[in-house]
């Protein structure tokens, strides 16, 4: 073992670098058209009629196609669920039920033409009620969201380990809480896009080069609708340019402008803006938490019940995953002996919500943590020491929490070290220090807080993922895997571990991912997964390659496979480098002999291998953050002192490719601490069009960051591999709320929502 | 609904040192989709067409700007820098390879707007400190790495005049 573990270098950066990046605008064909969609300037409404009777006449129109034109079925419902009474957009339907859903599509010889016939068409609505703000979406008497259904609850399920009630009445302490977390948007800062053709032939065949995280399930999905076996379509992810969960799903855009190329037998690409971005790619977080947490008098936690309301938008364009993950982690890395949640799940007439970097976790973090700093505050202990008394202990691995995973099978924490990560987190990160000095910082007109937090975040989710791995005449290695990558260097991870198997030199491995034709099956990158999941399976394929290189080599060399080494792109007889052969001559072997004579190789033919991982469940990662706030008394300005981060993501491939995770998921959770949310207004109009009213980390405000790692490898995958990259985004918006919160508490300000903004937090009389 | 002059025009760009006609386009035509589209520089980048996220930036004679704010008809005669020209096809630039080294990049779609005013800043700094590169940072936006590679990687090729950190 060589590559593995050390901090490599990221092989795609010089292209990356010369601008040589290839992402889904950057793709031309001959002939392609620009599409362009007219999308709804209302909550909620019937589309009485569009006039296009200007725009079709216009210079470059080719094709305008309304609600009255085409009839599509609803979009597939992904990630079903029991409990969800499921709503999945209708592409082009009569009705529209959030701002920016799509109304009609242009196809032009430019975007700029496509775009200006979208401002000479004319849509009349019939608008009616609707209602936008989720605290209301359940109320009696509230507006419905879709005519067609009685009241507006998507869903409603619980999660229960004995009984909290019970506990709660006889609990000798007990803290109540009350929270909201603002609606975030992913924001890549590529948009969504993709371009469409279709090859005419014989047989109807399907390319879609698209910004995705799931090609395999796009190709799927085009399969159904269009009927076509799943070898006629291939859906390939060029370089994509960030995605943070908006490209997740499938949209309604994904399948339009697919069917609008092959309507007109031409190629047709499509390339969101941020106003549609912003109105139109998913949302996350906006949730509403109650709870209420039972203790003893020292402080050992008994109970905890939460009930909370989660927005899911106009739609459910992936399940109800977001407070499914949310009802699970509440407990996280505490023993909580009795434990109930309560979800419901609202549709509003808002763009939809689907998961964002994080991913429900974040929410839960939030609902433990405030939960033990209130507690702390009442029985005058340090939040750092009601943590301690609390925590899993380290020999209870396998732990079973007695909930339900997102999966549906029971929850069981595979490895940590709770104790040790928090202590690591305190020791490196001085908290005893700024604790003293919190009270000598303290000065006339601010105030100093610190906060701390730790979280459980589920990684490495199923069903699986393949990689095949192959060995070239030439000596190179190529791996191919059906995740996707959109910054995370997946090409340079997955090469060190094939490098390491099979001896070979990093660069002469070639990954290729994000191509249904590169391999059969596929599941996608979410989740923290593809380290863990697609760097198994790539580990499984490389040592059966390797055991056929041991086979014929051993044949060759006359040698058994015990005494055979690989090395530096070669096979050879230990103790005797000179009988060696190149990786590349037992491919071109391997290949077979000449047509008409006899295969002689004690292996298939071909020195290549697929294998997919399946993972038993979940891999646990977690995270500790420590941070320090200044807030100025007059102005409500906050400022990030300091900034400490701890995890434990098992083994870790390359260090500097986590840190980079860590770093910028923490600062993507700041973001949610303090600066960004999506806002409507009551008639549900979006009122952050632009990134200069949806505000997101710049690099003026940002801290420096300490990342720390701790490394408990988890037995449920042969690298101890767990995620990493929702990491940094979970534990952050409660760290840095909590720290500002511990700096006003002397002023009177409690804070019960995030973000927390300048204007939440200054001293409103001037004279105290 | 404004009336555009759709009638086309051609016109000469110097981009990296080389002239690119450019022929029959309309007149309201963005600087970057000129070099896009027409050009087929696809190095730089779109993130937002409203000036903010910087990932179109380019220099016009060696100042950075946002070329989704700039018809390609005003950049005639002037001096055209992006992504392509930092560096010849065989070797990085240190400025790239301090990035390559620090991990400045993940999705990589910010970094030529990044890597442009970055090549502005280093031209006009020789000694920096950590808040004056975040302040130069201050109208690109990255949405993956946390801006503090990046600045480790821009420091890394100046003097830092930060001084000892508390």
């Amino acid at each position: 073992m060589t590559a593995i573990g050390k901090p490599v270098k990221r092989l795609v950066d010089p292209r990356l670098l010369r601008g040589h990046g290839r992402y889904v605008a950057d793709i031309h064909r001959p002939g392609l058209l620009h599409a362009a969609f007219v999308r709804s300037v209302h909550a909620h409404a019937e589309i009485i009629g569009v006039d296009i009777s200007r725009a079709r006449g216009l210079a470059g129109v080719v094709a305008i196609w309304t609600p009255d034109e085409v009839a599509f079925s609803p979009l597939p419902l992904l990630f079903a669920h029991p409990k969800l009474d499921p709503v999945t957009q209708t592409p082009l339907g009569h009705m529209v039920h959030h701002v920016g859903e799509p109304v009609a599509i242009v196809v032009a010889t430019s975007r700029y033409r496509a775009e200006d016939a979208i401002a000479a068409i004319r849509v009349e609505y019939r608008v009616l009620s609707g209602v936008a703000f989720l605290h209301e979406a359940l109320s009696k008497g509230a507006p419905r969201v879709h005519r067609d259904r009685p009241h507006n609850l998507a869903g409603e399920f619980e999660q229960r380990v004995g009984d909290a009630q019970a506990a709660l009445r006889e609990a000798p302490v007990v803290v109540h809480d009350h929270f909201e977390v603002g609606r975030i948007s992913c924001m890549p800062i590529e948009t969504r896009g993709l371009l469409a053709e279709w090859d005419g032939g014989l047989d109807k065949h399907l390319t879609v080069y698209a910004a995705t995280q799931t090609p395999h399930m796009m190709r799927h999905i085009y399969g159904q609708y269009f009927g076509l076996e799943a070898e006629n379509v291939r859906v390939v992810a060029p370089d994509v340019g960030g995605a943070f969960g908006a490209k997740e799903p499938f949209y309604v855009e994904d399948l339009v402008v697919a069917w609008a190329a092959r309507e007109l037998s031409r190629p047709v690409v499509w390339i969101e803006d941020r106003l549609e971005h912003l109105s139109a790619a998913v949302h996350e977080r906006e949730q509403i938490h109650e709870s209420a947490m039972g203790l003893t008098r020292d402080g050992r936690i008994l109970a905890v019940h939460d009930q909370f309301l989660a927005g899911t938008g106009a739609y459910v364009p992936w399940g109800i995953i977001v407070p499914i993950i949310t009802s699970t982690l509440i407990p996280g890395t505490f023993q909580v002996p009795h434990y109930l949640c309560h979800a419901k799940v609202a549709y509003t007439n808002t763009t939809p919500l689907a998961p964002y970097r994080g991913a429900g976790r974040p929410q839960a973090a939030m609902v433990i943590n405030r939960l033990l700093d209130a507690a702390a505050l009442k029985l005058g202990l340090d939040p750092a020491e009601i943590r301690r008394r609390n925590f899993i202990p380290t020999d209870a691995f396998p732990y079973e929490t007695g909930l339900i995973s997102r999966e549906g099978s029971p929850m069981v924490i595979d490895s940590g070290d709770y104790p040790d990560l928090w202590e690591t987190l305190l020791q490196e990160g001085q908290y005893s220090y700024w604790r003293q000095r919190q009270k000598a910082l303290d000065e006339d007109d601010r105030a100093i807080g610190i906060g701390v937090a730790i979280a459980l975040e589920n990684t490495g989710m199923g069903p699986f993922e393949g990689a095949v791995v192959s060995v070239k005449e030439n000596g190179t290695v190529t791996v191919a895997t059906g995740a996707a990558s959109q910054g995370q260097g997946h090409e340079t991870s997955l090469a060190q571990i094939v490098a390491d198997v099979l001896g070979v030199r990093m660069d002469s491995v070639r990954v290729h991912e994000g191509d249904t034709d590169a391999v059969p099956l596929g599941t996608g990158t979410f989740a923290s997964r593809t380290a863990a999941i697609a760097g198994s399976a790539a580990h499984g394929a490389s040592l059966l390659v390797k055991q056929k290189i041991l086979a014929m080599a051993g044949q060759l060399l006359e040698a058994s496979a015990d005494d055979l080494d690989l090395k530096d792109g070669r096979v050879h007889v230990k103790g005797v480098p000179e009988k060696s052969l190149t990786l590349g001559d037992l491919a071109f072997m391997a290949q077979g002999p000449f047509p008409g004579s006899t295969y002689s190789w004690p292996i298939e033919p071909g020195l290549s291998a697929t294998h997919y991982f399946v993972p038993a469940g979940a891999v646990y990662s977690a995270s500790a953050h420590l941070v320090v706030v200044e807030v100025e008394k007059h102005t409500g300005q906050i400022k990030i002192l300091h900034y400490v981060s701890a995890h434990d993501c098992g083994r870790e491939i390359n260090p500097l490719i986590v840190k980079g995770q860590i770093i910028g998921g923490i600062v993507a959770g700041i973001g949610t601490a303090l600066y960004e949310e999506v806002l409507y207004d009551r008639e549900g109009q979006l009122l952050t069009n632009s990134l200069m009213d949806y505000l997101i980390p710049g690099a003026v405000e940002m801290p420096d960051i300490i990342s720390l790692s701790q490394g408990t490898p988890t037995p449920l995958n042969p690298l101890g591999v767990k995620g990493v990259g929702e990491s940094g985004a979970i534990p952050s918006p409660q760290a840095v709320s909590a720290a500002v919160q511990d700096a006003v508490r002397g002023w009177g300000i409690a804070i019960r929502r995030v973000p927390v903004h300048s204007q939440d937090v200054y001293l409103r009389d001037p004279r105290s | 609904m404004a009336e555009f002059n759709t009638k086309s025009m051609s016109y000469v760009l110097r981009v990296n040192g080389r002239e690119y006609p450019v022929t029959d386009v309309e007149p309201r035509m963005l600087l970057a989709d000129i070099l896009r589209d027409t050009l087929r520089l696809t190095g730089t980048h779109l993130g937002c067409e409203h000036g903010v996220c910087g990932a179109c930036t380019v220099l016009v004679d060696e100042r950075p700007v946002r070329s989704c704010l700039m018809l390609g008809v005003q950049a005639r005669g002037r001096n055209i820098e992006t992504v392509e020209g930092i560096s010849d096809t065989d070797s990085l630039s240190p400025l790239q390879e301090a990035f390559w080294e620090h991990h400045a990049l993940q999705c990589g779609f910010c970094t030529p707007g990044v890597l442009m005013t970055a090549q502005h800043f280093l031209k006009t700094h020789e000694r920096a400190t950590r808040q004056q590169v975040r302040e130069a940072l201050s109208g690109n936006l990255c949405r993956c790495t946390g801006y503090q590679p990046i600045v480790d990687a821009i420091l890394s090729l100046v003097e830092d005049a930060s001084g000892p950190t508390p």
